[in-house]
């Protein structure tokens, strides 16, 4: 996939662990794992909405597009 | 999903279970009365029609198990799994088998009676003889209700990976 969560990289710079960002949107630690792990097919815009207010940061800093080297992603 | 609410699954299963214990008992009575006509008139061609007539019967029953699997999943609430699209498929196949069957039969009858009757009015009063038709067209509808479980399977697969 092209498209990469770096969910990790602002948990870290927040020092927010993913259990206390789970009670904070109200996802399970199983459901953040595989967002963090990039693992998700899709991500809600609820989701997004949520993790961005608990984190104050904009989409832009938790997804990441990289350009697909074999142009199918 | 909660598992108190499924007044119409519970029903179905409930009628489905009565249904199954009714046709195993039938079943063992037939093997008993085949078996009992079979060793006091031993007729070849009559001999062949059981065997035929008890794998069919073998057959629906065995499809009545898949059922009562695919009933139990929806009562559990996870009904649209791999295994229900194997389930569906197992039906469609057997219950094809039976149609296949029911036309020995039907060729049978024709061979001795030199006529086929599908529907009019005869000595017993009315036939109808559709089952022929029912049988094959149950089996194909069994088959398209699987690629239905197939593509919602993994519609519900996508739906789980969706955070």
């Amino acid at each position: 996939m092209p498209i990469i969560v770096n969910l990790d990289v602002m948990l870290a710079k927040r020092k927010i662990s993913l259990t206390e960002l789970s009670e904070m949107v109200n996802i399970t630690t199983v459901n953040l794992s595989i967002l963090k792990n990039n693992k998700a097919k899709a991500i809600r815009f609820s989701t997004l909405d949520a993790i961005c207010k608990a984190l104050s940061c904009q989409p832009g800093d938790i997804l990441e597009y990289i350009e697909d080297e074999s142009g199918t992603g | 999903m909660k598992k108190a609410g499924f007044p119409t699954a519970r029903a179905l299963s409930a009628f489905v279970n009565t249904f199954f214990i009714i046709s195993i008992i039938v079943f063992l009575l037939s093997v008993i009365a085949i078996v009992y006509s079979s060793i006091t008139y031993p007729n070849w061609e009559n001999i062949i029609i059981y065997l035929l007539f008890l794998t069919a019967f073998f057959i629906a029953l065995i499809t009545m198990i898949k059922l009562r699997q695919i009933i139990r999943t929806i009562l559990e609430g996870e009904p649209f799994t791999l295994e229900n699209v194997h389930n569906f498929r197992t039906i469609g196949i057997l219950s094809l088998a039976i149609g296949a069957i029911n036309f020995i039969f039907t060729l049978v009858s024709i061979i001795k009676d030199r006529q086929l009757v599908i529907f009019g009015l005869g000595e017993g009063g009315i036939i109808l003889n559709i089952g022929l038709f029912l049988f094959i067209f149950f089996g194909l509808f069994a088959l398209v209700l699987a690629e239905i479980f197939k593509l919602s399977y993994q519609i519900k697969e996508e739906n789980k990976l969706t955070i």
